[in-house]
């Protein structure tokens, strides 16, 4: 080594890439995904195996179509289908999950360019897009173990309509009815851990996000445990409110748009007419980000500091 | 000047709604059915053509430091008048429409012909302007109506489609117009075999450019 | 000065005065007015009837004396079974008419949506004869369960369920206040 290298920047090399997030996304859906299984039985698989094929398949489609280059490799379109299928209940027709995945990834993701190019999160759209169009279905609950005595779709409340007196222990670990994914705190919190310690994602934003909630609920009155540990909060917090392309890039813009998130959370499930607002608060603030981006609060280098030199 | 082309330009080429995207209040809010879609394009067509002759009739007449007031008054007396057959002799059809039959008036497609045509051609010209741009205007509803209502109520003009399809809710919602609006537009892009090239942005490539004037002193963006 | 502002303004007038003529007797031709006042059609009523007040033979346009924002109109049965109140509330999407049939007793005999903007499958489902159903034969102030009260709400629509229900209690309120009157 008697030469001096020089090359331009950047001078380093991970092998961090999109296959490898999303690969790690996945690992930590698992997790939730057993106790999905658990407490909704086969059902639950069905539903998000549905949902993985059909959003890789739609993706294949539409590239393929648009004559652009293809993205399955990057599992991108497997965690959507899987945080799609973690938002519905399991005893969605199967007709429906399909449906829902090609709004997720033709309509949301593929026809404003793909992968880093959709302004909202694709399984958050077609998850609300699901929920204005058919409301009896998407508020069909089942009970959880309900498939061991042969009954599959029994309407039944979700705590959320009832959350004051529900029993915390059950809510953090999962046995209650709601979506496939969302029901265990603790297995989503599982995940969130481990996504946090790959680096994938900042736990200051989950945090804030889940933090806001459990404020403004016992502000306002109600029951903060039940409120962050019912519902779509923790699933919305740490996969949906960390996504890449649909949140702010520097760590302000992510904190403010988790406050907003759990700011509206809040508002809709204690004055809302629906019982959850966790989808539509995130769905709102994607809409913000690119108003939350032009909040200047990275100082280039170089910045001229006030009434001093350069 | 070319009669039929006179008519002709407002069903596709010169779409009032799907290519020059005027009114499009109207086209979003009432499009929940196809029926209502007819209706809503039927009035306007009505008032368009009869406010286009009208004043095509008075343009020597009206000075033009009062033309746009007069141009009003007689858009909103049509309109009025449309407003008074509908409630007597079709109540449903009144209420479906509501706000939006009288927001006829401020409907930038009438005043815009009014003030782009008929003000500078014959009557016969004008009738035929309006009627080209009326139709054009309803064909665009009935089908962004149609799309609508199949989608998200299972139902044609009122017909069920039968019980086997679950209607789809979310069509029929605010969000659903928008989606439906822009899906049709960019079909009619294909269609019309739209393409930006260089030469064609740019004053001369409006769809109002033979009618604005001002096309030979726009630049064209390289 | 008369080609600059006297003639466009009387050209201006000479317009609007002119529409303004053809308008009035189109007006009073086409018998405008008399659509105004009219409220709901026979045909409405007799449309309504089985869901409102199954036992009433034929219910008539009742003229009364209370005067009330929310109230649409009053009509009473010619058979005697009970009164048609017409009631007009905010609900989650806009105004919510409600047609309450109440018998002599002062008891709901059941009630019809004349109009709605609820959000279609979820606060539109307050129309549906399995939330209405509840309300038959109850009188007194009711409430949605949410608020205390033995009405359930429909599920993730509790401002519909909530707005249904407050109509449903002003009908019995105008009731007490014109049953004097019928």
């Amino acid at each position: 080594m008697n030469k001096l290298l020089v090359s331009p920047s950047p001078h380093f090399f991970t092998k961090t890439d999109t296959s490898a997030i999303m690969f790690d996304v996945i690992l930590a859906l698992f997790p939730a995904l057993i106790a999905g299984i658990v407490f909704f039985g086969p059902r639950a698989l069905i539903v998000t195996l549905v949902c993985v094929v059909s959003c890789v398949a739609f993706e294949w489609l539409v590239r393929k179509i648009m004559k652009r280059s293809n993205t399955i490799g990057d599992y991108s379109a497997v965690v959507t289908g899987v945080l799609l299928a973690f938002n519905l209940p399991p005893a969605i027709p199967i007709w429906m999950a399909v449906l829902g995945s090609f709004f997720a990834i033709v309509i949301v993701k593929q026809l404003f360019g793909g992968i880093g190019q959709n302004f909202a999160n694709p399984a958050i759209t077609a998850r609300i897009i699901l929920l204005a169009s058919f409301g009896t279905q998407m508020t069909t609950w089942s009970k959880p173990f309900g498939y061991q005595g042969g009954v599959d779709a029994v309407a039944s409340a979700t705590p959320l309509a009832d959350l004051y007196w529900a029993n915390p222990w059950d809510l953090f670990i999962g046995n209650v009815s709601g979506c496939i994914g969302e029901v265990s705190a603790l297995a989503l919190l599982l995940g969130g851990i481990y996504l946090s310690f790959r680096k994938v994602i900042n736990p200051l934003v989950p945090l804030t996000f889940i933090g806001t909630v459990f404020v403004f609920t016992w502000v306002l009155g109600e029951n903060p445990v039940n409120h962050i540990l019912a519902g779509g909060l923790m699933l919305g917090a740490i996969f949906m409110a960390t996504d890449y392309a649909t949140t702010p890039p520097v760590l302000g813009g992510k904190l403010i748009f988790a406050l907003g998130c759990g700011i509206i959370t809040t508002l809709i499930r204690v004055f809302g007419n629906y019982p959850e607002g966790v989808s539509f608060a995130i769905l709102l603030m994607n809409l913000l980000t690119p108003l939350i981006d032009r909040i200047p609060m990275v100082n280039p280098i170089g910045k001229r500091k006030k009434g001093g030199a350069a | 000047m070319n009669y039929f082309r006179t008519f002709t330009k407002g069903l596709i080429k010169e779409n009032p709604v799907l290519v020059m995207l005027l009114g499009t209040c109207p086209t979003l809010a009432v499009t929940t059915l196809a029926m209502n879609g007819l209706g809503m394009g039927a009035a306007t067509t009505f008032v368009l053509v009869c406010s286009n002759v009208v004043i095509s009739l008075l343009k020597n007449f009206i000075p033009k430091q009062v033309r746009l007031p007069s141009f009003i008054v007689i858009i909103a007396g049509f309109v009025t008048f449309v407003s008074f057959m509908l409630r007597s002799n079709f109540p449903e059809l009144y209420e479906a429409l509501g706000v939006f039959l009288s927001l006829i008036t401020v409907n930038c497609i009438i005043l815009g012909r009014a003030e782009m045509f008929a003000s500078k051609n014959n009557v016969r010209a004008s009738f035929l302007d309006g009627l080209g741009m009326g139709l054009g205007f309803t064909l665009a509803l009935i089908l962004i109506g149609a799309i609508r209502e199949v989608l998200g109520s299972g139902t044609f003009f009122g017909l069920s489609i039968g019980d086997w399809f679950q209607p789809i809710g979310f069509f029929s919602s605010p969000a659903g117009g928008f989606f439906v609006f822009g899906c049709v537009i960019a079909l009619v892009n294909v269609l019309s075999n739209y393409k930006m090239s260089s030469k064609k942005i740019g004053c001369a490539s409006c769809p109002n450019a033979s009618a604005c004037g001002q096309a030979e002193k726009g630049e064209i963006a390289e | 000065m008369y080609k600059e502002i006297i003639k466009p303004t009387l050209v201006l007038i000479i317009i609007s005065v002119l529409v303004g003529t053809l308008l009035a007797v189109t007006y009073n031709v086409a018998g405008i007015a008399d659509l105004a006042t009219a409220g709901l059609s026979q045909a409405d009523l007799e449309e309504l009837k089985p869901s409102v007040m199954p036992a009433a033979s034929s219910l008539k346009n009742a003229k009364v004396s209370v005067e009330d924002g929310s109230l649409l109109g009053v009509y009473a049965d010619e058979g005697g079974s009970g009164t048609a109140i017409h009631i007009v509330t905010k609900g989650y999407g806009g105004d919510l008419k409600i047609l309450v049939g109440v018998d002599t007793n002062g008891a709901v005999t059941g009630a019809a949506v004349t109009e709605s903007a609820e959000t279609p499958n979820l606060g539109s489902k307050v129309g549906e004869p399995a939330f209405i159903e509840q309300f038959v034969g109850k009188s007194g102030a009711l409430a949605v369960d949410k608020d205390g009260g033995e009405i359930a709400a429909v599920a993730g629509a509790t401002i519909s369920s909530r707005a249904f229900t407050d109509g449903i209690n002003k009908a019995l309120e105008i009731y007490e206040q014109v049953k004097g009157e019928l």
